[in-house]
């Protein structure tokens, strides 16, 4: 290993009330790493952080749940804090998990790869292993950037829309001009790099006339696993949910097609459903949100996931701040979240509850619904058409198929494990 | 036996008599009183112990919410096997002064043979040996460490050496990176006389060592820090740890008055007292971080195990230490003692004498030889004085009268710490318990609220 670790002065973090205690012991108040240790929680599980490393985005989607960004990264004495922080909040948790996020984290290279080295450095002299993934529009990736990734064999979690048209409509540059050609040029690097990088696209009332050929151009570029989340955030027509029925129908049969093929793909909300119809179980509420995944924004600041963006319900979803007191309180009562009482109270006799779960994001459910348990009505709608497809897709697996079902099986378990 | 201190309600003794049943207004006088906290420091029986704790709360219904701490159960045999179990699973070799590559190896392939069984650990140290000295050499050595468990069964547990931390390495983290075992340490002495805060800010400011640990802690290092107390810091130890907690980036830091160090020599003896009333204020101190400072460390590691303990490797007999000249004692205390000296790897490696590593643990039977422990009701969990202290007033002998302080200054401040993190632990189950009702959340525009959830109506009886 040969990359340079450059020594820089750590900055002071600015925690109201610490002058005090500053005076008191006679230390130097220009910082106090160690008070990072005032934000432990009293439940010490947490495994995942998503860290913001940047506000700062060269895109300008039109559905992003960031209208306000500013163009500033997180420090590097915050961003290591927030590290010792989950090295201390894991307890005996071993294995731990951070991901980069924004804004694009590509934008704040140098952060990422302070944090990277001593985060790693520092969790094996512990007996702890640290992992790093990183959610990128793939458009500033740099040779120097990916090779660093794959040294550290970062993750990718590659947030794309699709075919240029839609990609470029959805999520132009933030000065105007198509983001596409950057995607093309960059993710067959990362493909090559980590085959089994996932491409996660936003599925709008835009968008989902192509939904099949979306999924077609991500095989094209190289990618063999995929998930279309639905943005509700956008208002669902009953005409655009016949076109979602209609794309879903086929792209059961392209899923199908190349699961028979020598070169089988994963779409992710298919094995999700599937694995909950075999084992015949609810599908659970699988989001670790404020449970055992944080997410930490570029001022210090605790949020239960990075939806939960300040100005969500007066930024009463602030978990804490680095150097400040931990809400255990609030974190108590997303630990002791109880999906079959809390989320399937209102789902009735929806035929949907076997591949659904309930409310899948409790941060969309405030942001349109004010309910935290309630999901919007678009996302009810999306998850009866998507749970017919599973079962369809299912139902043909398991007749015709049963080997094919079974190794989907396995890969949807060895990702869940 | 129930003492009031403040708010807290202390409970030392619990016999049989006083069962549950014979304690039915407790819980009534412990609301009266306001009481905040409680610490029950010794029971006769778990059961006893569980029942009594559940009506003194009166504010959680399952005895499994304290977790309390097991204390007197238990006496010299199974303490005995306690140490034979404890040896077969973990050593530790310790080298002293510039070892040469025949010496660690020799001592390393005759630990292994001897002691600790299949998948055992052995810790190795090196000490008395600055590796940075001559970087080159110094990971020859711990490359011959390495090397060295490829073909036993053991396995390397942590491989710790000593730096003055004068000069650092560049690209340090790489190769603690590769080889997360290493931990590098540094002994505190230019903090032994550190009088006063502005002395404190003087170190910070122009101390190399301290300079090379911060830069070095920045880049990822977690160095452990042995900070000897004596007469001349004690008072301002919590600053003390306060300061190389930030300056370590929470590095682990053990605390170990001066005089009980042999390498610091007979410096002065200090008073005990003033000695615990630092460590709990350092304990009490929410900037320090519990779990990494000893022996706060040593005590949170063993205030809710419920097996006997040994108060240390060395008094288990599961510690060796090794000169440069390849003389081999039983533990780093006993070096010099020729009654401990196991023989030399190099020129008697057929006919060392295990046997005196064996008798250590009888020897310095914690729980027998010095009358304090015996009637002690943690002597369980602490495992009794540390063999070393005793090999230490061995050494000095002819100062007979210092054996009293010495042992103060080793068993107090781990009583003190033990009644503190009993406090904790109680108090913890407590409100635990009392948290265990579950809270919905409510959204509004303007904030949230948080309500109680209303019972699954098949737990409504309850």
């Amino acid at each position: 290993m040969n990359t340079a670790l450059p020594v820089v002065a750590r900055d002071p973090i600015v925690v109201k009330g610490m002058e005090t205690t500053h005076t008191r012991i006679g230390l130097c108040p220009k910082k106090e790493w160690c008070s990072v240790h005032r934000s432990i929680p009293a439940v010490r599980t947490i495994q995942a952080l998503d860290v913001d490393v940047t506000e700062s985005c060269n895109l300008a989607c039109f559905y992003c749940y960031k209208k306000d960004k500013e163009d500033a990264h997180i420090d590097e004495a915050t961003a290591k804090n927030a590290l010792d922080w989950l090295l201390a909040a894991s307890g005996d948790n071993r294995d731990l998990m951070v991901n980069f996020m924004g804004g694009e984290p590509f934008l704040a290279f140098e952060v990422i790869k302070k944090m990277v080295l001593y985060g790693k450095c520092r969790a094996a002299q512990m007996g702890k292993a640290m992992r790093f993934g990183v959610t990128t529009n793939m458009t500033k990736l740099t040779d120097e950037s990916l090779e660093f990734c794959r040294r550290f064999k970062m993750d990718f979690l590659c947030s794309v829309d699709g075919i240029p048209e839609v990609q470029n409509e959805n999520r132009p540059l933030r000065g105007g001009g198509p983001s596409s050609p950057a995607v093309e040029k960059n993710a067959p690097k990362i493909l090559a790099y980590q085959p089994t990088a996932l491409a996660r696209a936003t599925l709008t009332p835009r968008s989902a006339r192509v939904l099949v050929e979306n999924a077609k151009y991500f095989v094209r570029l190289g990618f063999r696993a995929m998930i279309f989340c639905p943005a509700v955030n956008c208002e669902w027509k009953p005409e655009d949910l016949e076109v979602v029925r209609s794309q879903y129908e086929q792209m059961g049969e392209f899923y199908i097609e190349k699961l028979l093929s020598k070169e089988p793909i994963r779409i992710r909300e298919f094995e999700q459903g599937i694995q909950s119809l075999h084992a015949k179980t609810e599908s659970s509420n699988s989001c670790g949100a404020g449970k055992g995944l944080v997410h930490v924004d570029i001022n210090g600041n605790f949020w239960p996931c990075h939806q939960y963006a300040p100005r969500m319900c007066g930024g009463q979803f602030l978990m804490g701040k680095l150097g400040g007191p931990f809400n255990d309180r609030l974190r108590d009562a997303f630990l002791k979240i109880d999906p079959p009482n809390d989320y399937q109270a209102g789902c009735g006799d929806c035929r949907a509850q076997l591949t659904c779960g309930g409310a899948w994001c409790n941060a969309e459910c405030v942001s349109l619904s004010c309910n935290f348990y309630k999901p919007p009505e678009a996302f009810c709608h999306l998850r009866r058409i998507l749970h017919d497809q599973v079962l369809h897709t299912h139902g043909y697996l398991k007749a015709h198929h049963p080997k094919i079902l079974e190794s989907v099986l396995n890969q949807t378990q060895q990702h869940i494990d | 036996m129930v003492r009031l201190r403040g708010k807290r309600c202390i409970v030392s003794t619990v016999r049989r008599p006083f069962m549950t049943g014979y304690w039915p207004d407790i819980s009534v006088v412990f609301r009266e009183l306001g009481l905040a906290q409680m610490s029950v420091s010794s029971l006769e029986h778990l059961d006893v112990q569980n029942q009594f704790l559940c009506a003194l709360a009166g504010t959680a219904s399952e005895a499994a919410v304290f977790k309390p701490a097991m204390i007197g159960f238990k006496w010299s045999a199974a303490d005995m096997r306690s140490r034979e179990q404890l040896r077969a699973a973990h050593t530790s070799a310790t080298f002293l002064g510039d070892c040469s590559r025949q010496v660690i190896t020799a001592a390393l392939r005759a630990l292994a043979q001897q002691v600790g069984g299949k998948n055992s650990l052995i810790d190795v140290q090196f000490k008395q040996w600055d590796l940075f000295g001559d970087w080159q050499r110094g990971k020859e050595s711990l490359n011959d460490v390495f090397n060295s468990f490829y073909s036993t069964e053991q396995r390397l547990g942590s491989l710790m050496f000593f730096s003055s931390f004068q000069e650092t390495p560049e690209q340090l983290w790489e190769y603690i990176y590769d080889r997360p075992q290493v931990r590098i340490g540094w002994i505190a002495n230019d903090l032994a006389t550190c009088s006063d805060l502005a002395q404190l800010e003087h170190y910070r400011r122009k101390n190399p060592a301290l300079k090379n640990l911060e830069t070095q802690a920045n880049t990822g290092l977690w160095p452990h820090v042995i900070l000897p107390a004596t007469q001349t810091n004690t008072k301002i130890l919590p600053a003390l740890v306060a300061a190389l907690a930030e300056i370590t980036r929470c590095g682990t830091i053990e605390i170990i008055p001066a005089r009980l160090m042999p390498e610091c020599g007979a410096g002065p003896l200090f008073s005990a007292e003033e000695y615990v009333t630092a460590l709990l204020a350092i304990y009490k101190d929410d900037r320090i971080p519990l779990r990494m400072v000893g022996p706060q460390l040593w005590v949170a590691d063993r205030i809710d195990r419920d097996d006997s303990l040994a108060s240390s490797l060395q008094s288990a007999g599961a510690s060796i230490a090794v000169l440069a000249n390849g003389d081999m004692y039983a533990g780093e205390a006993s070096v010099g003692l020729d009654a401990w000296r196991i023989g030399n790897v190099l020129e008697e490696s057929d006919a060392l004498r295990w046997e005196r590593l064996d008798a250590i643990p009888e020897a310095f039977s914690s729980s027998t030889a010095p009358s304090q422990c015996r009637s002690c009701e943690w002597r369980y969990r602490c495992g009794g004085v540390d063999c070393s202290i005793s090999l230490l007033n061995e050494r000095q002998s002819g100062q007979p009268a210092d054996w009293e302080s010495l042992f103060q200054l080793y068993c107090a401040p781990r009583k003190a710490l033990f009644e503190e993190a009993l406090w904790d632990s109680v108090a913890n189950s407590v409100q635990a318990g009392n948290g265990r009702a579950r809270e919905l959340i409510e959204c509004h525009e303007t904030g949230i609220n948080l309500r109680p959830a209303p019972l699954p109506a098949n737990n409504q009886k309850q």
